[in-house]
Order: structure tokens, then C-alpha cells, then sequence
């Protein structure tokens, strides 16, 4: 059998990860519109003090406020702040391939987020980030993601759920929480749109 | 060993008393690279921030001296109050001012949130250190908040120039490795 040049081993292996390289990008077709400007940075390279961006997941997406706010029930697509500001509601999402930590959920020390949904925390109100545990009908609790006082009476919150078997995660105001599942609805039904075909 | 980059009690008091310069001082301590330019521009004398590059390792600070920090925190400033201006927000110096430092506390807060996501779930190579995509995506989502265009973060008010020609020129403001969209890998082609 006729051996291979070392030219010819680079230039197989350079063909085969193009290859792969063209396989991940035909993965997701989203409307330019809906992917966060984030999509088009590459890279660290001239300061090496930024972390390397997480591999595997897909692009980081971005739903306008009004986008989100005509689309799932009882979604605000402004706030009021204390400072006075109206801020706009948009939305980030991220599509990771790996499932996200929690702390276990201590019932016993458990207390609820705020009124209108299941949403409860056994975290310290003094610690920095609160682990947020949804309950079940059969009185069971899972973990629905985290979320932060803002100091001023409120909280955001970073809403984290698997979608066939990639895990989606978003910000959501203390106003939009009672709002999670029709967003979590709009969101699986957009993710499995933009997958390529 | 990288320093522990989670969010520590003091700076969650920091951003509970709205101290703007104790937060990114504190983040400065643990060599997290967004704090640069939090200090820079939230510190309350020119010295101080002179003394503190001087005296910091010039690899932390990108081998860049006070006059480049000075410059970005500078320009930012002023890109901040002309993007609230394009987005409507009609102040006087007093109000405009008031409302940066709004902006700033907000930036500050969500910069905690995925700082203290990333150290809990082990993104990237480092717990707890942003990416410069992670850093865009908090900053984008503030900038909105507040109707902020989004081409105003590591970008400029110049909206004629061709994007790739303002990247080149005006991209340096945080994000001074910000790429083209030829970087994009995501999106299917």
C-alpha cells in the first residue's frame, strides 16, 4: 500500500475538519434578526485575560421585547425602574449542551419566590444567586433556574430548561416570571424552527 | 492557580450600596478583565486609577498604560450619552449623568449574574472569567434596556461608516477584539 506524504496527512486532516466545520454550520438557520450580536465576535486573540467561549451549544439568540410581548401571555415588554427608567424587555437565550448545577432544594428551609407561581428557594436570601425550584403537582420540586435580588424589591432571573436535550437558558424579570412557560413554549417551537433542514 | 472568580460577599454589598468603584476595585483584586474599564470609569480620581495601572502587572492590564484606560473610559461615556440621545432619552448634563450611572449599576449587576453563572456551571476554560461574547450579550441586553442601539456597544455613533470600517476604527471601546461577522460560526450557510 502506498504510504501517505506528511503533505497528504495535513492536507486529509485540513479536509476533514472543514468538513466538520461545514456540518456545524449547517446546523442553525436563524433569521439574522433573532441572533445577538455576540454571534459575529471570534475569539480572544490580542487579550488573553477574556475566558476561551464555551465549545459545543448553538449562537446566543435575541427576541425583541415587543417580539415577545405580542407572542406569550401576560409578557410586559417594558418595566419601570426605581431610577424612574422605562427599560425595555428583551430577551438573550443561550443553547448549551450541558446540563446546568444546582444546589439539592432543602424543603424544610424552603421559601417562595413571589406570589402567583410554584417558584420556591432554599438558598439564603444573603447569598449573591438563589437556586429556584419549581413544585410539581405531586408536591415534587425540580430545579428552574436562578435568580438575584436586584436591591430595590425586585429580582431578575435566569430561567434554565431542557429542550430536546440541549439546555436553554434566558433572563426574565421579576414582572415576566409568572410568564415562564409560554416562554418556554415560544422558545422550544423557535429552537426546533431553526434547526436546519 | 487563576484567582477565585465567583462574586464575593463584599462586592454583592458593593453593588447593594451602589458603589460602583468598590465593585469593579474588588473584581480589579480577583484579575477579572472586565474590571478594567469598570474602574476606569467609575473611579473617583485620575490619580488613583494612574497609580493603580502603574502598579498593576502590565499583562492584567493588556501592556496598555493609563492614557489608553483613560481614553476608553473616555469615549464610553460619551457613546453611552450619544446612544441614549439616539434612543430618545431627552436630559439635561445633571440628568444624562444620572442616567449613565444607572446604566452603569445595571451593567454592573448583570456582570455579577454571569459571572456568578459561569463560576457555578464551569463555562469556558477559567470558572468565573467572561468570555468576550458573554461580556456583548449582558452589555446588549442593558444597552436595549434602556433603547440603547445595539451598534453603540464596542461600536460608534458614526452610523454611515460601513460596519466592518467601524469595527476597525471605533471596536477598541470595550471590546478590543471584537471580530467581523466573518467570525460567525453558528448560523447555517
Amino acid at each position: 500500500m502506498k504510504k501517505l506524504s506528511v503533505w497528504q496527512v495535513v492536507l486529509l486532516l485540513t479536509m476533514i475538519s472543514a468538513c466538520k466545520s461545514a456540518e456545524s454550520q449547517k446546523e442553525w438557520c436563524v433569521p439574522e434578526m433573532f441572533l445577538a450580536p455576540s454571534n459575529f465576535i471570534s475569539g480572544n486573540s490580542r487579550d488573553t485575560n477574556f475566558d476561551e467561549p464555551e465549545e459545543g451549544g448553538g449562537p446566543t439568540l435575541f427576541f425583541p421585547a415587543e417580539y415577545l410581548a405580542e407572542r406569550v401571555s401576560g409578557y410586559e415588554a417594558t418595566v419601570e425602574s426605581s431610577g424612574g427608567s422605562t427599560l425595555k424587555q428583551p430577551m438573550h437565550v443561550s443553547i448549551s449542551s450541558k446540563a446546568y448545577k444546582a444546589t439539592t432544594f432543602e424543603a424544610n428551609q424552603a421559601w417562595r419566590l413571589t406570589e402567583g407561581v410554584p417558584l420556591y428557594s432554599s438558598s439564603s436570601k444573603d447569598e449573591f444567586g438563589w437556586d429556584v425550584f419549581v413544585k410539581g403537582t405531586s408536591h415534587d420540586y425540580s430545579f428552574w433556574g436562578q435568580c438575584y435580588d436586584d436591591f430595590e424589591g425586585g429580582f431578575t432571573c435566569m430561567r434554565t430548561f431542557e429542550h430536546a436535550g440541549e439546555y436553554l437558558t434566558y433572563n426574565v424579570d421579576k414582572v415576566n416570571v409568572h410568564s415562564y412557560t409560554g416562554i418556554d413554549e415560544l422558545l422550544g417551537e423557535k429552537v426546533a424552527e431553526w434547526r436546519c433542514k | 492557580m487563576p484567582a477565585n472568580l465567583s462574586i464575593s460577599q463584599q462586592a454583592r454589598n458593593a453593588l447593594a450600596e451602589r458603589d460602583l468603584e468598590r465593585f469593579w476595585e474588588l473584581r480589579m483584586e480577583k484579575r477579572d478583565p472586565v474590571a478594567r474599564i469598570g474602574y476606569a470609569l467609575w473611579v473617583s480620581s485620575a490619580e488613583k486609577l494612574k497609580r493603580t495601572i502603574e502598579g498593576g502587572d502590565p499583562v492584567y492590564w493588556n501592556h496598555r498604560g493609563y492614557a489608553y484606560w483613560d481614553a476608553m473610559a473616555r469615549s464610553t461615556v460619551v457613546n453611552i450619552a450619544v446612544g441614549l440621545e439616539r434612543g430618545g432619552f431627552r436630559g439635561s448634563f445633571i440628568e444624562t449623568r444620572d442616567k449613565i450611572r444607572e446604566i452603569g449599576l445595571k451593567v454592573a449587576r448583570w456582570h455579577a449574574i454571569y459571572v456568578n453563572h459561569d463560576y457555578q456551571n464551569n463555562i469556558g476554560r477559567v470558572p468565573g472569567q467572561l468570555s468576550l461574547q458573554q461580556m456583548a450579550d449582558y452589555h446588549h441586553q442593558v444597552f436595549r434596556e434602556f433603547n440603547i442601539p445595539a451598534d453603540f456597544y464596542g461600536g460608534t455613533w458614526l452610523r454611515s461608516v460601513p460596519d466592518p470600517v467601524e469595527l476597525s476604527v471605533y471596536g477598541h471601546l470595550y471590546c478590543h477584539d471584537c471580530d467581523t461577522p466573518r467570525g460567525y460560526k453558528g448560523i447555517g450557510q
